[in-house]
């Protein structure tokens, strides 16, 4: 099968869409967080195959380089969500309602 | 061996290092601290000495390298021009103050942990290189730098559900607007075919009917991350919330570490495509934008009692008002400087404002009402004058650094805009400017309150805000040097 960059590309903006529905409809904090980073991995995929497109190393590179980031990221976020179920004892989105005008 | 640099030289490769020093010192500094904060765990003070030393140290190296001319090191990726100079001497002294000036507020809220110090200078570096990128890629990883310890550095009162809440909310839409950036930087990146800004920019012009509209969409998908890191609206709905819940030197550092840093790559990224690219689809998003955030931010401003949130909103009316010198600058760049401008004069204003807002202690700990400031001006007459300070330049009163700022910015904008919009930015200044007066006038004119807050000075306290008045005050008074300098850096 002949390789087509658009294929890699829908199958990008397909998770990133994925992953941003899933932030706005979900309630669990861990389950926003695992969109967060399907999001970041759709970013990764459209680059990988716009680097294959461009016959260049760029995207890959940046590839690389989102995955460490996307890890320290959830790092800090499940600290977060420990932290507040420490205190809150929830991790339901829709319970933070201590702050608002 | 091959050189570390590799570039179109502009300056001798000898000097590289020393332009280079600024950040070398501080990432040096941070690791240090890091260390130090890990292996001395029980004690705050080494790692509190080595962050004040590492931010000192950069400061000089700013200062040192001033003479140097522009250059792009590391093939292009990153800046090191007047520009970039300007903007991490704004960050690098910003952060100082509010280290000295909050140090009390730490120890008496029980967060004074020695890895405040290593998280808020790795923020600081992440703002430093954001300030300079030159790259898609640094721009993203430098984003998550400056954004991951300050997610972590609103959650430091842990035990407070509101700190804890403001955090969350913070991280999880901060880590959305970070996806967002990456996918839209892989647009730019597919359509161009190059990561490098200034390669972007040059083949702009040759992009086809087929890959214009690619781009446009990563340019924009980009630029909608780059607002929501200086709350502008559409994506302004989690700043009152996080400054609410985050500790007040942790606000401050928000205020203007973050704001600078993110303005300075959101002008560069504006400035990337040319004015009218696409019947002109970005110059209309932006000037909306800009007016929104003012429009808005003015007049919510008005009704809040809680000092944080009034800051929060005050924020965002400003951050209106920048939006408008870019959105000027876009079609005439050389009146770019009006935002270096009023960048600087926000900053000094907001270091001091929330240094003084961590002198006062609330019994429940709810954060600074309006109400606790009621009868200050008998008790402590001094700290009534330094917000006079602060608000007045804020609100942009003549004989302030504030005014500067903002008289450059209208005058810019004049020349381009019927006077209709000129105006309507006029009504937002002036409403605004009601709600800065408010403050001030409970305090010197309300009769104390039994609930009030007190207010206690430190002498840290005293000597940062000081510092930060006289600099308000001075540059205001005689802006023949600072404003000018200032005005003439091109970006």
């Amino acid at each position: 099968m002949q390789f087509h960059p658009w294929m890699l590309l829908s199958v990008g903006t397909a998770m990133f869409f994925i992953g941003l529905i899933g932030v706005v409809v979900r309630r669990n904090l861990l389950v926003i967080l695992m969109c967060i980073e399907l999001m970041l991995n759709a970013g990764n995929i459209c680059f990988v195959a716009f680097s294959r497109m461009h016959q260049n190393l760029n995207g890959d590179l940046v590839a690389v380089f989102v995955m460490t980031v996307a890890a320290a990221e959830s790092a800090v976020g499940l600290g977060l969500i420990i932290a507040l179920y420490r205190t809150l004892k929830t991790v339901e989105s829709e319970k933070l309602q201590l702050l608002r005008d | 061996m091959q050189p570390l640099f590799q570039l179109a030289d502009t300056i001798p490769s000898s000097l590289h290092w020393q332009a280079l020093s600024p950040l070398t010192l501080l990432a040096v500094g941070t690791l240090l601290t890091m260390v130090l904060s890990v292996v001395r765990i029980q004690t705050r003070r080494p790692a509190q000495i080595a962050a004040m030393t590492t931010l000192v140290f950069a400061l000089i190296a700013v200062f040192g390298s001033a003479s140097i001319p522009s250059a792009d090191l590391f093939r292009g990726a990153l800046e090191v021009s007047p520009l970039t100079r300007t903007a991490w001497a704004i960050m690098i002294s910003s952060v100082l103050a509010l280290m000295v000036g909050c140090s009390r507020y730490l120890t008496r809220e029980r967060i004074h942990l020695s890895d405040y110090y290593h998280l808020l200078l790795l923020a600081l570096l992440g703002a430093c290189v954001l300030a300079s990128a030159r790259d898609l890629l640094v721009l993203f990883v430098s984003l998550e730098l400056l954004s991951l310890p300050i997610y972590t550095l609103v959650a430091f009162r842990r035990n407070d559900p509101r700190c804890n809440e403001a955090s969350i909310k913070y991280f999880v839409l901060g880590g959305v607007g970070g996806a967002i950036l990456l996918f839209g930087s892989s647009f730019v990146y597919g359509a161009t075919g190059t990561i490098r800004l200034a390669e972007i920019a040059a083949r702009i012009p040759g992009l086809g009917p087929e890959m214009s509209p690619l781009f446009l969409m990563g340019w924009l998908l980009v630029l909608a991350a780059l607002l929501f890191k200086v709350a502008s609206v559409p994506f302004q709905m989690w700043k009152p919330d996080v400054y609410e819940g985050a500790p007040v030197p942790v606000a401050g550092v928000m205020a203007t570490l973050v704001t600078t840093a993110s303005f300075f790559a959101l002008a560069r990224w504006c400035l990337l495509i040319p004015a009218g690219f696409m019947n002109g689809v970005a110059d209309h998003l932006l000037f909306a934008s800009a007016m929104l955030s003012m429009v808005l931010g003015s007049f919510v401003v008005i009704g809040q009692t809680n000092l944080k949130r009034l800051f929060a909103y005050s924020s965002i009316a400003n951050t209106g008002t920048m939006m408008l010198a870019i959105s000027a600058a876009r079609s005439d760049a050389s009146v770019i400087g009006a935002l270096w401008v009023y960048l600087a004069a926000y900053a000094i204003a907001n270091v001091g404002a929330f240094i003084l807002l961590s002198l006062s202690q609330t019994e429940a700990d709810q954060g600074v009402e309006l109400v606790d400031l009621a009868g200050l001006w008998s008790k402590k007459p001094w700290i009534v004058m330094f917000w006079s300070i602060f608000l007045l330049s804020m609100a942009g009163f003549p004989f302030t650094f504030g005014f500067w700022g903002k008289w450059l910015v209208l005058k810019s904008f004049a020349a381009q805009a019927g006077l209709g919009w000129v105006l309507v930015v006029l009504g937002c200044s002036v409403v605004s400017g009601f709600a800065y007066l408010r403050p001030i006038a409970v305090m010197t004119m309300r009769a104390p309150d039994e609930t009030s807050a007190k207010w206690q000075w430190s002498v840290a306290g005293l000597v940062a805000s000081t510092v930060a008045a006289l600099a308000t005050l001075g540059f205001g008074i005689y802006p023949k040097h600072m404003v000018e300098l200032l005005k003439r850096i091109s970006l």
